[in-house]
């Protein structure tokens, strides 16, 4: 409680809960600081940029408005993820693209990027074979580099634990594949 | 290549990758500010609470050290202690200093009318006219008093009124402590001896300590027991 008052990074849960009991957006600008990022990052992969902004401006937009509700969340974490990627989805509904982007799931990439790229770094090579991967598999390759389990991944996507564990065994041969081995 | 080291590599390049990407501002929003230091209500808490937190360690610090006051009018009840006699105590012999009595007019020896007594003669008479052999005793004897201007000069070079004990305050005890003394080599009041054995010891205690610290010159110093009267008073 105390060490609380001394360490402004206190646990997002917290932070949350703070908000919606006060209304201050302190806490909330605290816990913009800890995911914003990682959120932009996320959306940015799956979408452009213009787009990428729209999504996390609805998404910390959608926080603001549970104030009042006042359910408690157990996982900030994942609930801010679910939301901004509830939000992309709607937004490709919208325009059209989801079924395009469903299509390709499981898809093993078979030809090679790194005689295209050769010249090119290591980061280069992977961001470019991340763009490659088909929207699931990057999705949960996405959020099991931000440290969920396999099991959060599962609830986040509403998809089964195997669907998961397969969907990133997939997502990670692909990688390997595309980008190889570093010598 | 193992599988663990390519995951490393993996999640290297990922971490890469984020630190690239550089997330656009939003609006209104005051982060970094928030980051750079505390609220200054967040400071003045802190040092109220510090504030607080040392008056209660002071407040039962006090409480502790003070004996608490039932009724605290007792303790403004007005008070003093005043010494009401410094001196040298006589000795018992000068106390009782002989005087010499006066002895009444000698009677007019008459010749006796009876002259016819012829067995008295004139001359036995008027030798009876000598003094009361008592007189005759005690006259080398009586030392008219010396008034000794050093004896009576004695005072002490520091003095220390006693304080009038707060526990005979609130019991409301009040009276006269009498004490005996003699002056050391050093000039210290040594040998004190309470007189008035009635008056309460508190008194006494207060008294004696207060004497104790009273110092003369070392002149002054002899067997000559002193006496002095120490009145607590308490006025109604």
């Amino acid at each position: 409680m105390i060490k609380g008052w001394y360490n402004p990074k206190s646990s997002p849960e917290k932070l949350l809960a703070s908000y919606l009991a006060t209304g201050k957006n302190k806490y909330l600008s605290l816990l913009v600081a800890q995911f914003h990022l990682s959120l932009y990052h996320y959306v940015l992969s799956q979408s452009n940029k213009e787009l990428a902004e729209d999504i996390v401006q609805t998404t910390w937009l959608k926080v603001m408005q549970t104030q009042g509700r006042n359910k408690a969340q157990t996982n900030v974490k994942s609930w801010l993820f679910t939301i901004a990627r509830n939000s992309l989805i709607d937004e490709f509904r919208r325009q059209k693209k989801w079924q395009v982007q469903l299509l390709d799931e499981n898809k093993v990439l078979t030809e090679n990027l790194e005689k295209s790229i050769q010249a090119a770094d290591r980061l280069t090579q992977f961001n470019a074979a991340l763009e490659q991967l088909p929207f699931l598999q990057k999705e949960a390759f996405i959020f099991q580099q931000e440290g969920f389990s396999v099991l959060e991944i599962s609830m986040l996507t509403d998809d089964s634990f195997e669907t998961i564990k397969s969907r990133l065994r997939y997502a990670r041969n692909n990688l390997h594949h595309l980008i190889g081995s570093q010598s | 290549m193992s599988a663990d080291s390519f995951d490393k590599e993996l999640s290297g390049l990922y971490q890469q990758r984020k630190d690239q990407i550089k997330a656009p501002e939003l609006v209104g929003d005051s982060t970094k500010k928030m980051h750079v230091k505390r609220s200054p209500w967040h400071t003045l808490a802190l040092l109220l609470t510090g504030g607080a937190a040392s008056f209660g360690i002071m407040a039962i610090v006090t409480h502790f050290a003070a004996p608490p006051a039932h009724n605290s009018a007792k303790h403004y009840q007005p008070h003093s202690v005043r010494i009401i006699e410094l001196g040298e105590v006589k000795p018992q012999a000068e106390a009782l200093l002989p005087v010499t009595p006066r002895l009444p007019p000698q009677p007019e020896s008459l010749p006796p009318k009876t002259l016819g007594n012829s067995l008295v003669k004139q001359e036995q008479i008027v030798l009876l006219k000598a003094e009361l052999p008592a007189q005759k005793v005690f006259n080398p004897l009586v030392k008219i008093p010396k008034i000794n201007a050093k004896l009576v000069a004695i005072n002490p070079i520091h003095k220390v009124m006693p304080e009038y004990p707060k526990s005979a305050l609130h019991e409301q005890k009040s009276g006269t402590v009498k004490l005996q003394y003699i002056i050391s080599d050093e000039g210290k009041a040594v040998d004190i001896t309470n007189l008035n054995k009635q008056v309460d010891r508190v008194l006494v205690r207060s008294a004696k300590k207060a004497l104790t610290q009273w110092r003369y010159a070392k002149e002054n110093s002899s067997s000559q027991i002193l006496e002095v009267e120490f009145e607590f008073n308490l006025e109604k």
